[in-house]
């Protein structure tokens, strides 16, 4: 591979926008994937990722923008004469076609020849773990099953481009966990470029190597998984992916950047130092970046809490904390609680002294 | 972000990109739409204009709506059509819904067998409904003359009972046998789709019985019953066969039709009087349209389906009511039957088969029969083939938007419309040698087809399209939405995954479309009343005409030639269709 080749991506989607109507489901979206890479969109529903994918499959036409693959123009071009395989949130597996039948259904149309045909779908049922069941019609299949053999039947062609659309959501949790190590496995072996749509952070932050978290037919934000969770760029994302708590307060003086929220001052990372004072600002903190102290410490951020409710999760406990409060301005603050049979149990009304470590802060301004 | 800019593309510029595909596909949508032009759309235009003129061909404006209002003898048949109509349609659809209640809301024996007998009118054409109520309650019918005197005979008194069959009484006791398995259908589905959650809910809430049905039943049967009457209302004001047997002299407008252009041979007064006939059926069908727009949110939850539980009170009340209708239905049929074998009715009751030789009768005779049964073999096998042609191409493609919502549009007219009207459209759209279209005479490319089969099955085709078209559609809609992007994905063809995967998910659909077309064609008499040619005579056709001589007996037996075969093709299809579910759907039973 030449390095003039290796620089440019896989696929481009260069300003895309697409209106249904006078609704924008994407509003001018660009993008890059990598070749090789496994590639998330992520966002609620109606945030346009599912568009995305079918304007990618040629299955939604753009209103602008176009379509870049393997250095190709592919926007108009319909989906039979585009490079990809594709499994749906329903599989549409063909229920009058038998499992090799359905593997085979895009591998007849090459006009190969049969033995050829019926070794490609050996390996491709051997590859997704399904040996033996080639005679069986999908209706005697289970879930995950099914889904397995329409990854076989979109990977039989050798696509140059894997778009899945929630393929897992289907299925129940447990079946959707272990796939999820499954599909990510298949797709690292393989290494063909994958793009796939979930509203599931979880799943996104286990299988992806690059996430891309869109709201409202924009893109809020692309990165590794970890970037995402630990340094979202918006609220939006920060509330999307994972649990987040907001604490509102305003920008104040100070030798350090300093936030005041309800009653308390809590400082916070340099980085929002531009920020002028009096600015309204939004403090973000993961919950289990909220330290619990068993015994006054003297640091900065250290807050005085009341318990308003506990709920026991199995392994931990998640407290819902209240912050002292003044002037009727009530704070609420998450946060983990780890076994420790040595500690004083906590109840509701407990006296909690917590910890919000300055680097586990974000500030984000509240826009106005 | 880059800098570079980038033009904005708009992709509907390119259509001449098209791939073959593309093309193949645009050409059939193209074709599909031009059938129904050809079909539905067009032969209206000279419908309507010569309503607005003279026999001569000249315009003449509202004249003949004037001239049909003056004239005391035509403008009394709207009101008359309205009425027998009216009522006709209230007692057919208030009987239809206790006895689809009874199958649907109580644990009552023998619901298969009531139902099937409740469908046997649709197996009969109209008029054979008309001879069956002369031979039991006209001049020298079963009840009229106390069964033929026996009842005089045995209890010594007079027990005959004269209901004064010909005119309003008849036709409206014959319409609502027509009607009545029309509702029962419509209801019967709309009861099922009923959620056994809201009745467990009533039941929690102790609410009593009485309450229940006004808060949960008719409420759920709500867009059912609307729909009924709308279908019955328009079925019984257009019909033809039984106002034609048993009207006596009171005129209705279909009636009126036929003898404008049958007796009189004054086309444009049929036009016109078409109209009026296509008034209120278009009325009709623009309200259902928009009450069932607003009943598609309340269907799209899920249901879990009522299982009636046994009461004694309630199971005897029901298995009672549906005797009673289901006997008057087998009646009426039975009596077609007994009248076709017997000598001569009422003085000489011996069994004979005479009447099946139909060649001393006029009307065509044994050959009418099998053309019909052709023609219907041809309506189901063509029909079939186009009608889930074209819902596919409408349904499943995703191009020429505006061309395919226009053919849905178009598919949806033969609804509101009558027979009479697709009839006598079609005289004035095909028979031509020239089309005058704004004073410029053009030959009339279609005029070959005229007095052939073709058009009779196309005739029959358009008539029954509506239903036929709905029923490919849904059956299309539960399809995955996904196979045809699955397919381009891995490059297979549209036509390929059209043969090879949804035909064969559709095959019940497709049978259920060819029955009714077969079933439908074989029994009406409306729409190809105009349209025979006399080297092609009908069977229903001619049992009009048979019995407009007085040979009753001979219509009687081709009556019953007709419903055994129509009757028979769908006992067949059952069987047929058993052994094929069988074994072609072998994917849809789950082994376990």
């Amino acid at each position: 591979m030449t390095p003039m080749t290796h620089a440019s991506p896989y696929l481009q989607i260069r300003h895309i926008s697409k209106c249904f109507g006078k609704v924008a489901a994407l509003d001018d979206v660009s993008l890059d994937v990598r070749e090789g890479e496994f590639l998330f969109l992520l966002g609620p529903s109606g945030c346009g990722k599912t568009t995305l994918l079918r304007i990618i499959a040629g299955l939604e036409t753009p209103s602008a923008g176009q379509v870049i693959q393997a250095g190709v123009d592919v926007t108009r071009l319909p989906p039979s004469q585009r490079d990809f395989g594709i499994v749906f949130q329903s599989y549409a597996l063909f229920p009058n076609l038998t499992v090799a039948q359905n593997i085979a259904y895009g591998l007849e149309n090459q006009r190969l020849p049969r033995l050829q045909v019926q070794m490609r779908v050996a390996e491709m049922l051997q590859l997704v773990g399904l040996t033996g069941y080639e005679a069986r019609y999908p209706a005697q299949l289970s879930g995950g099953q099914q889904q397995r053999v329409a990854l076989a039947r979109a990977l039989a062609i050798s696509p140059g481009l894997l778009l899945l659309d929630e393929p897992l959501s289907a299925l129940d949790a447990r079946v959707r966990s272990r796939l999820r190590l499954e599909v990510a496995a298949l797709q690292r072996r393989l290494g063909v470029t994958t793009i796939m749509v979930t509203h599931d952070q979880e799943e996104a932050l286990t299988m992806a190597d690059r996430i891309v978290v869109m709201d409202h037919g924009r893109i809020a934000q692309i990165g590794a998984p970890r970037e995402i969770y630990r340094a979202p760029a918006t609220p939006f994302v920060a509330d999307f992916v994972g649990l987040m708590n907001f604490l509102p307060g305003v920008m104040v003086e100070g030798r350090v950047a300093q936030v005041r929220c309800g009653g308390v001052t809590l400082q916070v990372p340099a980085d929002a130092q531009g920020l002028p004072p009096g600015r309204e600002v939004t403090v973000a903190i993961r919950p289990e970046d909220v330290r619990i102290l068993r015994n006054g410490l003297d640091m900065v951020n250290v807050v005085e809490t009341r318990v308003h409710e506990v709920e026991f999760l199995g392994p931990f406990q998640r407290l819902h904390l209240e912050l002292a409060h003044q002037a009727g301005c009530r704070l609420g603050l998450t946060a983990y609680l780890e076994p420790d049979r040595q500690a004083r149990p906590v109840y509701k009304g407990t006296e909690l002294t917590v910890h919000l470590p300055v680097e586990a802060l974000r500030v984000y301004p509240v826009a106005t | 972000m880059t800098t570079t800019a980038y033009p904005r593309v708009q992709p509907w510029r390119f259509a001449h990109h098209w791939t073959r595909e593309q093309w193949l596909q645009h050409i059939l949508i193209g074709l599909v739409t031009l059938w129904l032009l050809i079909g539905v759309v067009l032969p209206l235009a000279p419908l309507v204009s010569r309503s607005l003129s003279d026999a001569n061909g000249q315009l003449a404006g509202a004249a003949n709506f004037v001239r049909y209002f003056r004239t005391p003898g035509l403008a009394w048949s709207f009101g008359n059509s309205l009425l027998v109509a009216g009522v006709s349609t209230v007692l057919a659809v208030a009987l239809a819904f206790g006895y689809a209640y009874a199958l649907t809301r109580t644990a009552m024996p023998g619901k298969g067998f009531f139902r099937a007998v409740a469908m046997l009118p649709l197996y009969a054409p109209t008029m054979a409904i008309g001879i069956g109520l002369v031979y039991l309650f006209g001049k020298k019918g079963l009840v009229t003359t106390g069964f033929l005197g026996l009842g005089e005979r045995w209890l010594g008194t007079a027990v005959g009972w004269d209901i004064g069959l010909y005119g309003p009484v008849g036709i409206i006791l014959g319409e609502l046998l027509y009607c009545f398995p029309q509702a029962l259908v419509i209801l019967v589905v709309a009861a099922s789709l009923a959620d056994a959650r809201l009745y467990e809910a009533s039941h929690a809430l102790r609410a009593r019985p009485l309450r229940t049905f006004w808060t949960v039943t008719l409420p759920t049967l709500r867009y059912g019953l609307i729909s009924a009457i709308f279908v019955c209302f328009t079925l019984a004001f257009t019909d033809f066969g039984v106002a034609k047997v048993v009207g006596g002299n009171f005129n209705v407008l279909a009636t009126d039709i036929y003898k404008q252009v049958i007796g009189q041979q004054n086309f444009s007064m049929g036009a016109t009087i078409s109209l009026l006939l296509l008034t209120p059926t278009v009325i009709a069908f623009v309200l259902d349209r928009l009450v069932q727009q607003r009943q598609a949110a309340a269907l799209t939850m899920r249901a879990t389906p009522y299982q009636p539980k046994p009461s004694r009170r309630a199971d005897v009340l029901a298995t009672a009511y549906c005797a009673l209708i289901a006997a008057a239905i087998l009646i009426v049929i039975g009596t077609v039957f007994y009248a076709a074998v017997v000598n001569i009715w009422p003085y000489n009751l011996q069994f004979t088969l005479r009447h099946f030789d139909f060649r001393a009768v006029g009307g065509g005779g044994a050959a009418a029969f099998w053309n019909s049964v052709r023609m219907s073999l041809y309506t189901a096998l063509i029909g079939a083939a186009v009608t889930f042609v074209s819902a596919y191409l409408i349904e499943k493609t995703k191009s020429l938007r505006l061309v395919r919502s226009a053919a849905y549009f178009f598919s949806m007219i033969p609804m509101a419309l009558p027979g009479l009207v697709i009839g006598l459209a079609y005289i004035f759209f095909f028979n031509p040698r020239q089309w005058v279209i704004a004073g410029l005479a053009v030959p009339n490319p279609l005029n070959f087809l005229y007095g052939t089969m073709a058009i009779l099955v196309l005739a029959n085709i358009v008539h029954f399209y509506t239903v036929s078209f709905m029923t490919a559609t849904t059956a299309l809609k539960q399809l995955d939405a996904e196979f045809e992007a699955v397919s381009a994905s891995l490059r297979v063809p549209f036509y390929r995954t059209f043969w090879r995967i949804t035909v064969p998910l559709c095959v019940p659909a497709i049978l259920e479309i060819a029955i009714y077309y077969f079933v439908n064609a074989m029994v009406t008499v409306s729409a190809v009343i105009f349209l025979y040619a006399p080297s092609l005579r009908l069977a229903s056709v001619a049992i009009v005409n048979m019995e407009d001589a007085g040979d009753t007996a001979a219509a009687a037996a081709m009556s019953a030639l007709v419903i055994l075969t129509s009757v028979g093709v769908r006992l067949l299809y059952e069987v047929v269709a058993r052994q094929l579910n069988q074994r072609t759907q072998r994917w849809r039973v789950r082994e376990t």
